[in-house]
């Protein structure tokens, strides 16, 4: 992110990064590549990987960057997407982040055309017992409506399929951290446990993770 | 692309690392692959089989503006489900492709 570090680090995790950067959603420049040759994962589950990692990339290019960032530091001037891989033992973790407007700004400026999402996004809202639009509810009702398979005209599912990463896998975790909220999905064998969050501070842009446990005789 | 057997192998003719919808998303995005491939055959009236095997995986975003966004460009429902045969060990695949062609709008 422009951030030079003068001391060099030989510490495990933090050696161990695969590092990309882009500002369009092609996945030829080395993502594809570094998902589809991950090891120790089935082919049906690092399909799924892709296909997630694919909807993180659209997102940022269709509406992450839909208006300036609200910060007023007039950072992220190229629009951009950072991804982040490491493969320990037993362990797989992609994370994907901008620093564009966030999840709880881009989804109800986007229902503004949809009036029937609008009353569904605040029928979910309020049978979570959330009254107020709340940013870790909001990231989670969009997720949920997702799952539920609407389709917003010519919208597809992104949110959902980037879940379906975790869903296919025996034990792993999901979360999508955007300005003051997040959302965790988290499935531990035949158990899932979706949460949301509400922080203070905003983070001012989107850090989506995937963790997964890899299966011992994988790992 | 094999032109006389009129069939499109997305992974070796196109990309195996599809992702985004429109043009300003990336150069391998579903619009690119359906002005490629999916519309000059619609306009020729030839049918076209297209093999998705190959690539990694497709986003929903790159399915619906590939295959929905043919309906969008004034083609038929039935012309482009007659037209155009989806090949995959996937049987999710070919219902989600299909369904983005039945629920777009003209």
């Amino acid at each position: 992110m422009g951030y030079q570090m003068k001391i060099p680090s030989d510490r495990d995790d933090v050696i161990h990064w695969q590092v990309f950067h882009g500002v369009k959603a092609d996945a030829t420049q080395g993502v594809g590549e570094a998902i589809e040759n991950l090891p120790n994962l089935p082919r049906t589950q690092i399909a799924k990987l892709f296909r997630s990692v694919s909807e993180a990339l659209t997102n940022v290019t269709q509406h992450a960057y839909m208006k300036p960032r609200q910060d007023g530091t007039g950072l992220a001037s190229d629009r951009g997407w950072w991804m982040f891989v490491r493969q320990e033992p037993d362990e797989l973790t992609v994370s994907f982040c901008d620093l564009g407007v966030g999840v709880p700004y881009t989804v109800p400026e986007l229902e503004k055309h949809s009036s029937w999402l609008q009353t569904r996004l605040k029928s979910l809202l309020r049978a979570a017992g959330v009254h107020t639009h709340q940013e870790g509810e909001i990231i989670q009702a969009t997720v949920d409506e997702k799952r539920s398979r609407f389709q917003l005209q010519h919208r597809g599912n992104g949110f959902a399929n980037m879940v379906e990463a975790i869903t296919s896998v025996g034990n792993g975790k999901m979360h999508i951290v955007s300005n003051r909220g997040a959302y965790t999905f988290e499935k531990s064998g035949t158990h899932e446990d979706a949460r949301a969050f509400n922080y203070s501070e905003s983070i001012y842009g989107t850090v989506i993770g995937w963790h997964i446990t890899l299966p011992k005789e994988a790992a | 692309m094999n032109p006389a057997a009129n069939v499109v192998d997305v992974g070796q003719d196109f990309t195996r690392f599809p992702a985004g919808r429109t043009y300003s998303d990336g150069p391998f995005c579903g619009e690119a692959f359906r002005d490629q491939f999916l519309k000059p055959a619609l306009e020729r009236r030839q049918s076209l089989t297209v093999d998705l095997d190959s690539a990694l995986a497709y986003g929903s975003s790159f399915l619906e503006e590939a295959f929905g966004g043919l309906i969008r460009l004034g083609f038929t429902k039935d012309e482009v489900l007659s037209m155009i045969t989806l090949k995959t060990s996937d049987p999710f695949l070919k219902a989600e492709i299909e369904g983005y062609i039945n629920s777009a709008q003209p």
